[in-house]
């Protein structure tokens, strides 16, 4: 007996994704889904992002990584409200883990939730957490040919942030090469250039930001 | 490697059919993969071998079937289809993707069983 289905497989996730939208929607609270290799700087960015807003933006932050809490005690130390996922293992976060993450925060005194994914560029750009935007972080020590090779993160972003600038005098890394390659995968992508550690790029990043808070 | 993961959600989708339909035995699924899932046939198959075991759908089938990523070119609005490997512009006139209008579906088609 043939049985014709039709069912998309991943649609729990979806439908949690979507449930923990609402949730956030109803607190007027902006959320973002920060992506990257490993290494690219998310943590760095965040540490520095958080000195930035603080006193004008109430953050909390979900770490997720494969092992260890490191980043969430990094994160723990700028005085904001962080929880870590572990997924032993598992390369990507879901909406079921976001869904858990979030009832550990007092929602009603947030502004913006980060979420800061597993350090990957394949498997967490097909997921959708239930966050408002999802942002890629590229490096300059990663190359300039990542948008080709990893094109479905680039797709699906909605902001871009090339980190590490200050580096670009000791690498071969063109970042006209980059832009090319960005915009033929999603040519309204917007490229924020930053640097975490010499400051360059960050006052228009926080700017970003502060422009998507709903409060 | 996020096949396990799919495979416990298809598991979870063929049970579903097993029971509405009181199945013994299921021989073939088969499901539709877009390109930009990033499914590896082989790591899925693996994967499926091994959740399937001491279930009804020990030793069935899985049939995948994949949809080419598709999309509407920025410049020329025409569709074209995009692939890993290339440079993912338009080879018509060169222009960007607009719009991605297929290859993100992953889902359950049919099953067979009895």
């Amino acid at each position: 007996m043939e049985i014709k289905v039709i069912k998309n497989i991943m649609q729990k996730y979806q439908d949690l994704a979507q449930v923990n939208r609402s949730l956030l929607d109803s607190y007027n609270i902006f959320s973002i889904n920060i992506m990257s290799s490993p290494g690219a700087g998310k943590t760095t960015l965040l540490e520095e992002t958080i000195s930035l807003l603080s006193g004008d933006v109430k953050i909390a932050v979900i770490e997720g990584d494969l092992m260890t809490s490191r980043d969430a005690e990094r994160i723990g130390k700028k005085g904001v409200p962080v929880v870590q996922i572990n997924t032993q293992g598992g390369c990507h976060l879901d909406s079921s883990m976001i869904d858990s993450a979030l009832k550990q925060f007092n929602l009603a005194d947030l502004d913006i939730v980060i979420i800061e994914n597993v350090g990957n560029l394949i498997c967490p750009s097909t997921y959708d957490l239930g966050e408002h935007e999802k942002i890629v972080v590229i490096s300059v020590p990663e190359g300039d040919d990542k948008p080709g090779k990893y094109p479905v993160m680039f797709q699906e972003a909605d902001l871009c942030i090339l980190n590490k600038v200050d580096l670009l005098p000791y690498s071969n890394f063109n970042v006209d090469n980059f832009l090319q390659d960005v915009k033929k995968l999603n040519p309204d992508l917007e490229i924020i250039k930053t640097s975490a550690v010499t400051g360059e790029g960050m006052d228009y990043w926080g700017q970003w930001l502060k422009n998507k808070i709903k409060k | 490697m996020h096949e396990m993961a799919i495979v416990d959600n298809l598991m979870g989708a063929v049970r579903e059919q097993i029971e509405l339909h009181n199945l013994k035995r299921v021989h073939r699924v088969r499901i539709i993969a877009g390109e930009l899932t990033g499914v590896v046939p082989e790591v899925l198959e693996f994967c499926w071998q091994i959740c399937t075991e001491n279930t009804p759908c020990q030793e069935s089938e899985l049939i995948l079937i994949s949809q080419p990523a598709l999309a509407l070119c920025s410049q020329c609005g025409k569709e074209y289809h995009f692939k890993q490997g290339f440079d993912y512009s338009c080879p018509l006139c060169g222009g960007g993707i607009k719009e991605v209008l297929s290859g993100k579906e992953l889902y359950l088609d049919f099953i067979d069983g009895e």
